[in-house]
């Protein structure tokens, strides 16, 4: 009877945990968070098929299977896992159990083991979805190329089942390969420090899954070599570790083969005794802190204080300042918004960088290599203003019982000059030291400047009648459901940058051209600020509007 | 019975909680009173197996719980000072969550819970996520949380708090009624008045040591106050209220800092 039980508390933590991979603090709509990861799972299975039916048809109808074939089932691999890579960095504050499910779970009468077993199975129940989704469609496509001159369907069966096995792993492996990066950062660092910098070290991590999966064919150019020679160096290569798995498994193992996958496997095991071991850790160390003191209250530095009486005079700027940082701190929801929009501008900004260094003769002065730096800032804009229209917990709104009864002017006028201040003005810096090093640095202030005043008048364009107090609005179904409008974005987006980037560089060599340029852009951008604090009978908004979808559907009322 | 002796609680060289002893009856309501730091938080957290102790004995009906703790958090219900509960969640799903894990069978427990948010007037937000509920549904939802397993042991750590008047006064007769039942109830509280109106016995902890333990009518009768917060005063508070808001309010008006 107890292990019945015991049986059901397992599994109603289990799926609890699961839940917790697919849902987020701020917006909760399970019929949503189920549609997502059906599409998400029809996505991953189409793509997985696609690539190697791209791959291996129309020669492998007419050959069979050979030795050779390892190299498209490797780039298979590899692709998984750095889509693995990716999605577990998302879920990078679900890896380990939390101090709200210490202070949840703690007083209830369920063993701290069978909490911590729960989470290793919601984990594993996450990685195997991923997986089944990857591995179905891809495993079959697989099957059929390169089996059917053979004609054993024993022997296809196997090598379905060996592919799917093999991805599992590999997925298993990048899922604890991320959770341990986490858990050394965590051993390292105080839990404050670590909580401060958790967004950079997952903008970090994305960008250089970005940078791989574009090297990608880098990567594979020396594997041929490698395996030939038996070289050490493969060793260290967790693509080949489960390739070599993969090779195993349908029958060709050779002694440099059993040494790869001896050595993932080892990895693998050790990745995840050593999750176990600092999960456990981490649980009983809230136990054992759960009566200190809590998080000490920082008195403002010398440096706050200046930063405030220069920037932040009036109180409400400096409380509305406190409101943002905070949320941007504490919040994983927006955390995750603003660093997946600042890794992807850094990453593609990175990428034009290493393209142009490679091309023939001096590509990084052509019209290109303007780009980056734009990219930078308006992924800055973009991230601020993607995040500050999504609602925070309620009881974070202390905001509106602040400042209600201010002109909504004010409150883009501050939320303005907070991402001048803390976007812009760090983004200026890299500009002025990258293109200072690869230029010359009068270039590069003319550069960084014209980059600045433009997109200090697209910033002046976004919150253009913003009537919300950052992150309170009551948010609305379907208001993010516009994905048809993604790919004319996308390339309307790539024509503004390329005219641009063209302009750009047809005045940043003639000083009175730049010198008009930049005033120009930069007083229309103090124009629109001028004339948005002149706007009369402003209301704030406190209630998002709806699509007219669903206004004409009748779910605009609750 | 809820029977604790010598608890011990250090924190380096700190000593919360100096080894203290007292009991509480079945059908019996204790406030457990005491400034900011007294310890309170530090005893709920001991008893309901969040904080280890340092020292001392905690017994339920006999058998030691700090041996084995999870049969006492079977009969336990507790409801937190500060509800770090799951944002995400609606308060039905949270109360459910709750639920199952207390292995409550799954038709009781789909029927209590539903009951229950009728009760406290949240029926209509059951699933609305709790990321948008006010301080005080909060507090409804842990309350009900608490309440639905039946407990034999009932710890409140300010269950007041955000609640609106009706609501002070249902939960009031709530406790009142629930103590008629035999259960034992552990009413950790700032509130004076809720403490007079509902405990049968007080204790007020202070610095870690218990200095007061005994019904509220004899406390006041011994030092020959008209009130329990007079009570207070003269046992806890050392500098005179009055005084200090004045110098409060000299800062206001003069801008001296």
């Amino acid at each position: 009877m107890a292990e019945r039980h015991s049986g059901r508390v397992y599994f109603t933590l289990v799926r609890h945990f699961f839940n917790q991979f697919l849902q987020n603090e701020t917006i909760a709509f399970q019929d949503q968070q189920r549609d997502k990861i059906v599409t998400s799972l029809i996505l991953v299975s189409f793509c997985g098929a696609l690539i190697p039916f791209v791959r291996l048809f129309p020669r492998f109808l007419l050959e069979s299977d050979s030795a050779r074939t390892w190299v498209e089932k490797c780039l298979f691999i590899a692709i998984i896992m750095l889509v693995m890579a990716i999605l577990s960095v998302l879920e990078w504050d679900s890896f380990f159990l939390s101090r709200q499910d210490f202070l949840n779970l703690g007083y209830l009468p369920v063993p701290g083991i069978l909490v911590l077993a729960a989470k290793l199975t919601a984990i594993l129940a996450f990685v195997t979805i991923f997986c089944l989704g990857a591995a179905v469609l891809s495993g079959f496509v697989y099957t059929v190329m390169l089996t059917h001159k053979l004609g054993s369907l024993l022997f296809s069966s196997r090598y379905f089942l060996i592919h799917l096995l093999v991805l599992f792993l590999s997925s298993l492996f990048v899922f604890f390969l991320c959770a341990f990066i986490q858990s050394v950062f965590l051993c390292l660092l105080p839990p404050s420090v670590f909580r401060r910098i958790s967004a950079y070290i997952q903008s970090g991590w994305v960008l250089l899954i970005l940078v791989l999966f574009v090297r990608i064919n880098d990567i594979f150019f020396l594997y041929p070599g490698w395996l030939e020679n038996s070289d050490p160096r493969a060793v260290y290569s967790p693509f080949l570790w489960f390739t070599a798995l993969y090779e195993i498994g349908i029958g060709r193992s050779t002694p440099f083969y059993q040494k790869l996958a001896g050595t993932g496997l080892t990895v693998l095991v050790i990745l995840m005794l050593s999750y176990f071991l600092v999960a456990m850790i981490g649980y009983r160390r809230h136990f054992f802190r759960e009566g200190e003191a809590g998080e000490r209250v920082r008195r403002a530095g010398v440096f706050q204080s200046i930063w405030d009486s220069v920037f932040h005079r009036h109180p409400h700027s400096r409380g509305l300042h406190l409101f943002v940082k905070t949320t941007v701190k504490r919040s994983q929801m927006h955390r995750r918004q603003i660093g997946a929009f600042l890794a992807v501008g850094s990453g593609a900004a990175i990428l034009i960088f290493l393209f142009l260094k490679q091309a023939p003769g001096d590509a990084f002065m052509s019209i290109y290599g303007f780009a980056p730096l734009h990219l930078l800032f308006w992924s800055a804009l973009l991230a601020v203003r993607s995040a500050v229209v999504l609602p925070v917990a309620g009881e974070a709104n202390w905001i509106f019982r602040l400042m209600a009864d201010e002109s909504p002017s004010f409150y883009r006028g501050v939320s303005m000059k907070i991402v001048w201040l803390r976007f812009f003005l760090p983004v200026c810096g890299i500009g002025i030291l990258c293109y200072g090093f690869l230029w010359n640095w009068g270039l590069a202030i003319k550069h960084t400047l014209f980059a600045l005043s433009l997109a200090s008048l697209i910033l002046a364009c976004a919150f253009w009648r913003f009537r919300k107090i950052p992150f309170t609005c009551e948010y609305m179904p379907g208001k993010a459901n516009l994905k048809a409008l993604v790919v004319p974005y996308l390339l309307g987006f790539a024509a503004v940058m390329y005219l641009v980037i063209f302009f750009e560089s047809r005045l940043i060599f003639f000083a009175w051209r730049w010198l008009i340029a930049v005033l120009v852009l930069g007083g229309l951008a103090g124009l629109m600020v001028w004339k948005s604090r002149r706007i009369s009978q402003e209301e704030l908004k406190f209630f998002e509007e709806s699509d007219p979808a669903m206004l004409s559907l009748g779910f605009d009322s609750f | 019975m809820l029977e604790i002796r010598g608890l011990k609680k250090n924190y380096g060289q700190f000593q919360a909680l100096k080894g203290i002893d007292f009991s509480v009856q079945p059908g019996e309501v204790l406030g457990y009173l005491g400034p900011n730091g007294a310890g309170k938080s530090t005893t709920v957290k001991i008893l309901t197996g969040l904080l280890p102790a340092s020292g001392g004995e905690i017994h339920f009906n006999g058998r030691n719980v700090r041996k084995d703790i999870r049969p006492f958090q079977r009969v336990l219900g507790y409801v937190p000072e500060q509800a770090d509960i799951y944002q995400h969640m609606s308060a039905y799903e949270y109360l459910m969550l709750t639920g199952r894990l207390r292995r409550l069978p799954e038709t009781t427990l789909k029927k209590r819970v539903n009951r229950f948010l009728q009760l406290f007037h949240l029926d209509f937000f059951a699933n609305s996520v709790l990321s948008s509920f006010s301080k005080g549904m909060r507090q409804k939802v842990l309350l009900i949380a608490a309440l639905l397993h039946d407990p034999d042991v009932i710890i409140l750590d300010e269950p007041l708090s955000g609640l609106d008047t009706s609501m002070v006064m249902v939960v009031r007769h709530l406790i009142q009624e629930l103590a008629l039942q035999g259960k034992t109830i552990f009413f950790s509280s700032h509130t004076l008045d809720e403490v007079e109106k509902i405990c049968s016995r007080v204790l007020i902890l202070f610095q870690g040591a218990i200095v007061a333990h005994d019904s509220v009518a004899h406390l006041r009768q011994i030092l020959s106050a008209p009130s329990l917060e007079e009570v207070f005063r003269q046992l806890v508070i050392q500098e005179d209220p009055r005084t200090t808001a004045q110098a409060i309010a000299s800062v206001l008006r003069t801008g001296e800092c």
